[in-house]
């Protein structure tokens, strides 16, 4: 029939209109990210991924709110933390109470391993590439080296060894994930061998000078080195490797302790690695309106938050006067309505707790909460301080370590210590980790000192925490341990066999 | 014309009357006007001996026998049987127009149907039906009509979106959205309609009626038809309408002096110096509301539309033009909405057809600063709730700022209000151009091209009245985009009749659809005065707070599809779909997926031993299945790409990196939605009583994930599909014309739901799923899990309060004090921690109901519309914060601290209030923070006068009214609006944190037509 022919030649006809170039129609076109094929075939490709590492890398902002003070701060004798919406999230920090389920945990494991992606991202792509020279390759190979350890390292610090990756070039998705999925933790020996590697390699590789800042140097390799060993208190290799940053004759000890930290101080020789910061949010420090008690007469470009980092008055009791670094520790002042405040102790001369460190000191040029004051991870106090606690724990009290020791408060304006004022090997030790806590405070490192000096959990204790010796590691995040059924848990915690 | 028409058909109709025995007499007349009917039929039933009434309605008829039946009917009323008596020979009868016609004709996917012959679940509301109220948003007007949709408002900000969820949320990852189809054109945006211009909503419900939408129609599709003009002389219509809104609830917060007598005894209590002095206690009175502060009471609400609507032989034309100029109930708030409509058909021959619909929408907005974030950066609700009530109001003379409380880590409610001021203004316009052409009969090509043209800016300013503004010496944002959205489609229909009892439609059709959306972001800090706002970005200080970022996306759709209909003697029908989806977003692997449908239909009603059941006047089964697609993914997720963002600084410079975008799955495929449905339509008592009920049971599987990947390898998460949610649920409509007669008709109509929401199954990678995070601190607060609703709350339960004398030290809370809160033990272990806690609510309602009454009285009519939600909870924040305040000096909701724990006062309801870490912020989700959000409100009472006019009035009618919205709810729940989320409207999760509050509007107006 005559309609019949119509109606199918009709729908033939639309479908067919259809069908033709379907294929081109539904291509996915891609506007605002890029193809890696093509942009990684050149230098600027691979330069824009190590630029990625980096960033991924950097531990600032809320970042390192968490890590610098939640994580290596507020469990310490140093400091803590109260007010804001932040009370709720830093109060198992206080006392001792994080779970294995707590997201900042899980956040940073997250963020570390990104970094160490990227990183394995350049090392892959850039050993593809025949259009630069061996050298070039070998310094861009050293950076990613370097960030990778880097990451290990401070993933280490708080959760001990973790799975190590390496993704073969070309791996698909599920290949990606099956590695990911079934790799355990790595071995102590493994893992420390492994980040030694890293950084001898990015310490032979990586050029002296820090150019522009921030950048990882050979310094900044042998200084993490130095961390590494003083972390497995191989005091022999920690030592000598503090001996040769010394040795570069590049680093030196900032005359300012106060300016050093500020915006103005960023031209230091004594930071070895640091995270560059702007005050441009996203890539800023802040700090500081955690640490502005209520109501400080703050400048109009700053801001002050609710959640308020407190020092313990008893740390700020372990100065001697006159000792420059309490410039930083801001002990009482005028509020905006004129009135004085104190913050060290109240008139029946009992300790309030309240002491505020300025240590970054506010940016005059802050945007709100974004300071630009870089935040420092290593620096040359630290290694100076590392190669006495090394040689004290090796031979006991020599000169050399108090010599070392007397450089670092020389600086701060502080009393000048003497050999003969020290029996013993304990009591030099007991001395440094002391000297350590004035020295850097709010900088992080607290947490894994006292751990070195057996003292994390004892002292706790005495300021009336529950810790238990388990806890000088976090928990490994209970996410990653169901994505990974091969991941062990830390003893003690939830999970552990 | 008419006239001319009905004197003809009389003539015809005296023709055919013969020979006449007993004479019966009478008057047709529309029985809610009173006016005659002319052209009625009067007919004496099973014979052909019948006449058509005159000019003035009267009928006469001879030769009827005694006793026999007359069948009165006429096209557009129900139709009568009166039996012919001895005392009756002169009657009026009164006609009474049929709204609930069968012959009602119902706009489906791709074309219309009878009602009777629909096949699936299809609610359709047409003009005079829709919700009353001051609508910007086309599914206002659907809230509590239709079972089985539930319509909320999210938030009552002029201009705010409209959340529509039909059948459950069935997507866990997804999008949980419905599509929007304005005659013809999918994808367009719900309020870019003027509510005048609509003449019916159709709401496609289950998958049989939805899946010849393929991949879009998982959660269910809106047909919004709008208006065409008809032949005749041009019809003028004109409405005007005002309305005066106040706040409908205001929520309790300490006042001054109980803020310091608060804040002073939790000091004491926790062993620390009060803060306030007895002076000053007996100085501050009930100090500052600033709820009063923010609030605009009697802020005026307006609307206009004017429609012209005509036609000729060979043309039609609808032309809507409104304005609504609404102003909010919080200062400062406003929409301004402008748009015009033209809809115009043309029949140049007798077989080619054009359809022209075009539709301009033009919205300003003014915002108040609407955040979910904390501190500074919330907004002004938010601070007018927990600020300081001891502070004045107003600029301090000394320093030329709003008060503060340097304290209290928050801004100034009205340095919020005054000083952030967001702007929106946008451009919607959409039209499609449709050629049907029809070269045998019943065969019809259709050529549709359509095309949405959205282009909006988006402007904000921080001035330094507020403190982030005084600190980046004022913020300035704007973003500017266009998204473009073209369609071209084809199809084909065909129809055939067979002996009269064979009747067969068939279409078939092509589809191509392009979206993309592009644009610019900017921002700049530090500029030289408040003066210039967003206007002068370029002032700003160049430095480094300035941003610029750009976007560009682009996806497609093609489809083919096609169905069927068939029915056998109007009594067995039968409607097959299909939809052969492709996106531009899945590989090509999985690009193409079929989306199959078949319903079949039993209209009972028409088998002769139904036919005998005379109080049966409708009765159909239907029985639907289909499948359903979801592509509510992002772009990109099969493929591997680079993007920007992993910036690094050196120096002081900033360094572009790049990082991996994601792991990559080119295995991604639609997430599918199966549904069964199985309904009854029922009309009983010549369509008296009508309504139908429906079971459904949708199955959504392979969901689209973020599959959790162990992070080690740099991502967290890649998309693949997993799991299965299940809802079902039951569907009920009931209609009844209670009384009917010439000075009073009372008709009721009811719409009930009831849903039954569970995950039956998750990625074994994922046991469970925790979500949700608001205000900064508060995350975790939801878990989707097999066997419960979806983002249930997920908290601990509240036992009571620790008192004095309890034995706390072997407690689970070993540290807890008299009048901290204790929570019950679920596994009885010696501590409360995450393994404690249940679920606590559920997001989504699980019964709904929608009731109205229209009462008429002679020419006065009250409509009075209640609706009803049950079974839903919600996520409290203002609650938490009032438990669990971020800061000593925040207000806090009066009823928790007027009967908190004391010694004096051993309450076993509310906590002390002192130290609040003390009980846990990490258990602030819990059964006193997760509260019901059921309500029942009487959303609306309409009264309207139909003003009596002379005939051939210049005025062919007029109508006035006043109407009250909002005019009572009735619910546990403490906030402004039990309906309100913070989590927006297009998500399924609900969370209460600073909404606007609903408003309660009084309106008049009057509509008049020339």
């Amino acid at each position: 029939m005559n309609k019949t022919k119509y109606i199918i030649l009709s729908i033939a006809a639309s479908l067919s209109l259809g069908l033709t170039g379907c294929k081109d129609f539904l291509e996915e076109k891609v506007y605002t990210e890029y193809d890696p094929n093509a942009m990684l075939q050149e230098q600027s490709g691979l330069d824009a991924l190590l630029a990625g590492a980096y960033a991924r890398s950097r531990i600032i902002q809320y970042d390192s709110r968490n890590y610098t003070y939640m994580m290596n701060e507020f469990p310490t004798d140093i400091a803590f933390e109260t007010g804001g919406g932040l009370e709720r999230d830093a109060t198992p920090f206080i006392n001792f109470s994080w779970a294995v389920d707590n997201s900042f945990l899980n956040s940073f494991w997250t963020k570390m391993y990104q970094a160490i992606s990227s990183a394995n991202s350049v090392l892959n792509v850039s050993e593809g590439l025949t259009s630069l020279s061996a050298e070039k390759l070998d310094a861009i190979q050293g950076e990613a080296r370097f960030i990778r350890a880097v990451s290990y390292y401070f993933l280490y610090n708080i959760f001990g060894t973790t799975p190590i990756i390496e993704i073969p070039k070309n791996a698909s998705p599920s290949e990606i994930e099956e590695i990911g999925k079934s790799t355990p933790r790595a071995s102590k020996e493994e893992f420390v061998n492994y980040l030694i590697a890293d950084l001898t390699f990015a310490a032979e590789h990586l050029p002296v000078v820090e150019d522009p800042i921030g950048k990882a140097t050979k310094g900044a390799a042998l200084g993490m080195l130095t961390k590494l060993y003083m972390h497995e208190k191989d005091w022999t290799n920690a030592a000598k490797t503090a001996q040769e940053v010394m040795n570069l004759n590049y680093y030196q000890l900032y005359s300012d302790y106060k300016k050093m930290f500020s915006v103005e101080g960023e031209d230091n020789m004594e930071y070895i690695y640091r995270a560059p910061c702007i005050a441009q949010s996203g890539y800023h420090n802040n700090y500081m309106p955690h640490a502005f008690p209520p109501n400080y007469p703050i400048q109009s470009n700053w801001i002050n938050f609710g959640a308020q980092f407190r020092t313990y008055t008893a740390f700020y009791d372990t100065f001697e006067p006159g000792d420059k670094r309490t410039e930083v520790l801001i002990t009482h002042y005028v509020n905006q309505s004129g009135e004085e405040v104190e913050l060290l102790r109240d008139e029946s001369g009992n300790a309030l707790d309240n002491v505020r460190s300025f240590k970054y000191w506010p940016d005059p040029n802050a945007s709100s909460e974004c300071n630009g004051n870089d935040i420092v991870y290593l620096r040359y106090a630290d290694i100076l301080l590392c190669r006495a606690e090394a040689l004290n724990e090796q031979q006991g009290p020599k000169q050399e370590s108090i010599d070392l020791i007397n450089q670092v408060r020389r600086r701060a304006n502080a009393s000048e210590i003497q050999l003969a004022d020290f029996s013993s090997k304990e009591q030099l030790r007991d001395f440094i980790l002391a000297e350590r806590g004035r020295e850097f405070f709010s900088e992080g490192l607290r947490r894994e000192d006292l751990i070195r000096h057996g003292k994390f959990i004892s002292n706790a204790v005495a300021r009336g925490k529950n810790a238990k010796s388990y806890h000088e590691l976090f928990p490994i995040p209970q996410r990653q341990r169901e994505a990974n059924l091969n991941l062990g848990q830390n003893p003690g915690y939830e999970g552990a066999e | 014309m008419k006239r001319l028409l009905s004197l003809f058909m009389l003539l015809l109709a005296v023709g055919i009357i013969s020979a006449q025995q007993l004479k019966v007499k009478g008057t047709v007349l529309d029985k809610k006007t009173n006016e005659p009917i002319i052209g009625a039929s009067v007919l004496v039933k099973n014979t052909t001996n019948g006449v058509i009434t005159d000019l003035d309605g009267h009928f006469e008829l001879t030769n009827v026998p005694k006793g026999s039946d007359l069948l009165i009917s006429y096209v557009g009323y129900q139709s009568q049987n009166i039996q012919v008596s001895d005392g009756r020979t002169s009657i009026q009868i009164y006609l009474s127009e049929d709204s609930e016609l069968l012959e009602e004709v119902v706009v489906v996917g791709y074309g219309t149907q009878k009602k009777q012959d629909i096949t699936g679940s299809v609610v359709s509301v047409g003009e005079g039906k829709f919700t009353a109220g001051v609508n910007t948003n086309a599914f206002q007007m659907i809230n509590g009509k239709a079972s089985g949709v539930h319509v909320s408002q999210t938030s009552s900000a002029p201009g705010a979106s409209t959340k529509i969820q039909i059948r459950g949320a069935g997507s866990i990852n997804s999008s949980n959205s419905a599509l929007v189809v304005v005659d013809g054109l999918p994808g367009v945006d719900a309020s870019s309609v003027s509510p005048d211009d609509i003449k019916s909503i159709e709401v496609l419900k289950d998958a049989s009626a939805a899946a010849i939408y393929g991949t879009r129609a998982a959660n269910g599709v809106v047909l919004i038809t709008t208006k065409s003009g008809r032949k005749g002389d041009m019809t003028v219509k004109f409405g005007a309408e005002l309305g005066i809104q106040s706040v409908a609830k205001k929520m309790e917060m300490l006042n001054g002096r109980e803020y310091m007598e608060t804040l002073n005894a939790l000091r004491r209590e926790a062993g620390k110096e009060a803060i306030y002095t007895d002076a000053q206690i007996a100085q501050v009175g009930n100090g500052t509301n600033w709820q009063d502060e923010i609030f605009r009471n009697g802020a005026p609400v307006q609307q206009y539309q004017l429609a012209l609507s005509g036609g000729g032989e060979k043309n039609d034309y609808y032309v809507g033009l409104s304005y609504f100029d609404q102003r909010g109930i919080v200062k400062t708030s406003d929409l301004k909405k402008y748009n015009i409509r033209a809809n115009v058909n043309l029949n140049p021959k007798d077989f080619l057809r054009f359809k022209i619909n075009l539709n301009f929408t033009r919205k300003d907005g003014q915002q108040i600063y609407e955040s979910n974030a904390v501190n500074e950066n919330a907004g002004p609700i938010n601070a007018a709730l927990l600020y300081d009530p001891t502070l004045p109001t107003g600029k301090d003379p000394e320093t030329g700022r709003y008060y503060q409380n340097s304290y209290i880590a928050l801004d100034n409610p009205q340095a919020l209000l005054y000083g952030v001021s967001p702007e929106q203004h946008s451009n919607n316009a959409y039209g499609t151009f449709t050629t049907e052409i029809e070269p045998l009969k019943d065969l019809v090509f259709t050529a549709r091209l359509g095309a949405t043209l959205k282009s909006y800016i988006n402007s904000q300013y921080r001035s330094r009245d507020t403190m982030n503004g005084l600190a980046s010496k004022g913020i300035a944002s704007k973003t500017s985009g266009e998204e473009t959205q073209w369609l071209a489609e084809f199809l084909v229909n065909y129809k055939k009749n067979w002996s009269d009892q064979h009747h067969l439609s068939v279409m078939a059709g092509a589809t191509f659809e392009q979206f993309m959306s592009e644009y610019v972001q900017g921002s700049a800090k530090g500029f030289l005065s408040d003066v210039t706002g967003s206007n002068n970005m370029h002032g700003g200080d160049n430095l480094n707070g300035d941003d610029v970022y750009s976007y560009k996306s682009r996806n497609r759709l093609n489809g083919f599809l096609g169905r069927v209909n068939y029915d056998y003697k109007n009594r067995y029908l039968l409607t097959a779909s299909f939809r052969y989806d492709g996106t531009s977003r899945f590989s090509d692997k999985n690009k193409y997926a079929f989306f199959p449908s078949v319903a079949l239909a039993w209209r009972m009603s028409e088998e002769p031993f139904i036919k005998k059941v005379e109080q049966i006047s409708d009765l159909k089964l239907r029985v639907g299945y289909g499948q359903l697609g979801n592509q509510g993914i992002g772009n990109y997720a099969t493929i591997n790409t680079l993007k920007a963002g992993g910036s690094a600084v050196f120096g002081n410079q900033l360094y572009q990196g790049v990082v991996q975008s994601r792991l990559p799955n080119v295995d991604l495929k639609w997430e599918t939605t199966a549904e069964t449905n199985i309904g009854i339509d029922l009309g009983l008592f010549n369509n008296r009583i009508t309504g139908s009920v429906d079971y459904f049971i949708r199955d959504t599987k392979d969901q689209l994930f973020d599959k959790p990947l162990p992070s080690s390898i740099g991502f967290s998460s890649m998309k693949v599909n997993a799991g299965k949610v299940l809802n079902s649920g039951v569907d009920l409509m009931v209609n009844t014309v209670n009384i009917d007669n010439k000075d009073w008709t009372w008709n009721s109509s009811l719409n009930l739901s009831f849903l039954k929401n569970e995950v039956k199954e998750l990625p074994d990678f994922m046991p469970e799923l925790i979500t949700g995070s608001v205000a900064s601190f508060i995350s975790g607060y939801e878990i989707t899990r097999v066997g419960d609703p979806i983002y249930s709350y997920y908290g601990y339960e509240v036992e009571g309060i620790f008192q004095k004398g309890d034995d706390i030290a072997n407690s689970a809370q070993p540290n807890a004090k008299p009048g901290d809160l204790k929570f019950k033990n679920q596994n009885d272990d010696k501590v409360i921690d995450s393994d404690d806690r249940v679920i606590l609510g559920k997001p989504f309602p699980s019964t709904t109901f929608g009731f109205t009454n229209s009462l008429r009285w002679k020419r006065l009519t009250l409509d009075v519309f209640v609706q009803g939600v049950f079974g839903i909870s919600t996520l409290d924040v203002n609650v938490l914060e009032t438990l669990y305040p971020t800061n000593e000096y925040r207000n806090r909701i009066a009823k928790y601290y007027r009967n908190r724990w004391t010694e004096s006062n051993p309450s076993n309801q509310y906590p002390s209030g002192v130290n609040p870490s003390n009980y846990g912020g990490q258990y602030a989700t819990n059964s006193l923070t997760v509260c019901d959000a059921s309500f029942v409100r009487i959303k609306n009472i309409n009264l309207a006068y139909d003003v009596p006019l002379k005939k051939n009035n210049f005025i062919q009618k007029l109508i006035v009214y006043g109407a009250i919205d909002n005019v009572a709810t009735f619910t546990d729940y403490d906030g402004f609006d039990p309906d309100a989320s913070a989590a927006g409207s297009a998500s399924v999760s609900k969370v209460s944190y600073n909404s606007y509050p609903l408003a309660r509007t009084v309106r008049f107006g009057f509509n008049v037509t020339f």
